[in-house]
């Protein structure tokens, strides 16, 4: 039923062809491309000298650690959408993975499953619509968060109305929320430094550039690494061969 | 966090595309029947690794040897071509043949400044799929080295008239010639649909 809503509500808006062709999808591109200015200086101003000042003062092994936590902490969400997908060995080896990373491995901190060979299956709302055949509708760049899509916006949303803590009342549950989301915006920053220089130094167009990146990569998550033969466009399309 | 929600795979490994431009270059490890594209692939692998690595030629004679090894193992004119998009209908010859001059050269500076930090590492050739009748997917698993962690890495190898080529590749989902087309293309449309600007812009990319 919950599924069923879903595609009525979102078929009309995105339509029907799931995981288009990773191609310009941009009739927004008035509104994008002056959103993307704006993320762009944010983050030179705000998040690019936040991690990078997390990047220097915290040793490597923390910083580890750090990302392996936030990583266990996905699990609820990881295994709600592993089965809204009807992924059973990626529900299962979630469920393993948070049952002995948060044990053996201390609170997540290290990842003694990844040696096990229990490997991580991450998957977001977004990505289930896209299972479920909703389409990604246009390209869009939210504000503050970056590339999306109306589906992945939704699953966005979903993800975080569903996650436990949020929900959950306690005392300074408003100041708990507002850390680990400000925690994970400083180690995923940190993650990409030297991946997004490398972008802005060779990037021909860097709006353009971050477009593909976006819906490629999106689409080789809903696909989980999955060649898509079909997607990959034909190079005799402008030939004069 | 305004870029930080895409990009899923990318982000988590250190090296991202520099990794992406390090599989054109490396040492094969297995000998197997395979096909004639995973032979291809296999073999030019290890002529790549060895012009990185050898280490009695000097900077210049390595960029040459190199150049001229892109010369031989990717199709060049064919991915300048795809690069263009809708901007190659049409194209005259010699606007063209100016933008595949300018372009190789970028590309070749770009691989260039970034491989020269690696050495040591290993590609094991997994498989193939055919997209279409002289156009396959060969994939390989990149390893060891200055790599964290083991790097799928899919090659894309056009045969024609027997003669084989690279015309693009792909980690962590991104194919490099699907994400240079979006670039190159945009730049073109930002310009007034003009090659020749691309062509400039590219000329001195190269020579910075």
């Amino acid at each position: 039923m919950f599924r069923i809503l879903f595609l009525v509500i979102l078929t009309p808006v995105f339509g029907l062809s799931s995981c288009a062709k990773p191609d310009s999808n941009d009739p927004w591109a008035s509104y994008n491309h002056p959103m993307f200015n704006s993320n762009l200086a944010l983050d030179e101003a705000i998040f690019e000298p936040v991690a990078k000042g997390y990047e220097k003062i915290t040793p490597d092994p923390v910083r580890t650690g750090i990302n392996n936590a936030l990583s266990n902490l996905r699990a609820p969400t990881d295994l709600m959408n592993n089965i809204l997908q009807g992924h059973a060995d990626g529900a299962l080896a979630t469920i393993a993975r948070f049952g002995v990373n948060s044990t053996i491995g201390i609170g997540g901190i290290f990842d003694p499953a990844a040696d096990m060979g229990i490997k991580a299956h991450q998957e977001d709302f977004g990505q289930t619509l896209a299972v479920w055949g909703v389409g990604s509708g246009p390209y869009l760049v939210l504000p503050f968060f970056g590339p999306s899509n109306p589906r992945d916006t939704t699953g966005l949303v979903f993800d975080a109305v569903t996650y436990p803590l949020f929900f959950m009342n306690y005392a300074g549950a408003t100041i708990v929320q507002i850390g680990r989301v400000s925690v994970i915006a400083v180690d995923r920053r940190a993650g990409a430094i030297e991946l997004l220089d490398n972008l802005q130094v060779n990037s021909l167009d860097e709006y353009a550039s971050y477009r593909s990146l976006y819906e490629q990569s999106r689409s080789d998550a809903i696909h989980n690494g999955k060649l898509q033969l079909d997607n990959l466009p034909d190079f005799d399309e402008f030939d004069d061969e | 966090m305004n870029k930080l929600l895409f990009l899923p795979v990318a982000i988590k490994t250190k090296y991202g595309l520099i990794a992406l431009c390090l599989s054109l270059f490396l040492w094969p490890t297995i000998v197997s029947a395979g096909t004639d594209e995973e032979g291809f692939v296999r073999i030019n692998a290890a002529a790549g690794l060895a012009i990185l690595s050898d280490k009695s030629l000097d900077e210049a004679q390595r960029t040459d040897k190199f150049e001229q090894f892109i010369d031989q193992v990717v199709d060049v004119r064919k991915v300048a071509r795809f690069v263009l998009g809708k901007y190659a209908r049409g194209v005259e010859a010699q606007v063209f043949s100016n933008f595949q001059d300018a372009f190789t050269g970028y590309a070749k500076s770009i691989y260039q400044d970034n491989l020269s930090k690696y050495g040591g590492e290993s590609i094991v050739v997994t498989g193939s799929i055919d997209r279409k009748p002289g156009d396959a997917i060969v994939e390989t698993i990149i390893s060891r080295g200055a790599l964290d962690k083991p790097l799928k890495v899919r090659w894309r190898v056009r045969t024609k008239d027997g003669v084989s080529k690279i015309i693009d590749l792909e980690a962590f989902g991104v194919w490099l010639a699907v994400q240079q087309r979006s670039e190159i293309t945009a730049y073109i449309a930002n310009n007034g649909g003009s090659v020749a600007a691309a062509t400039t812009m590219l000329q001195q990319r190269a020579n910075n």
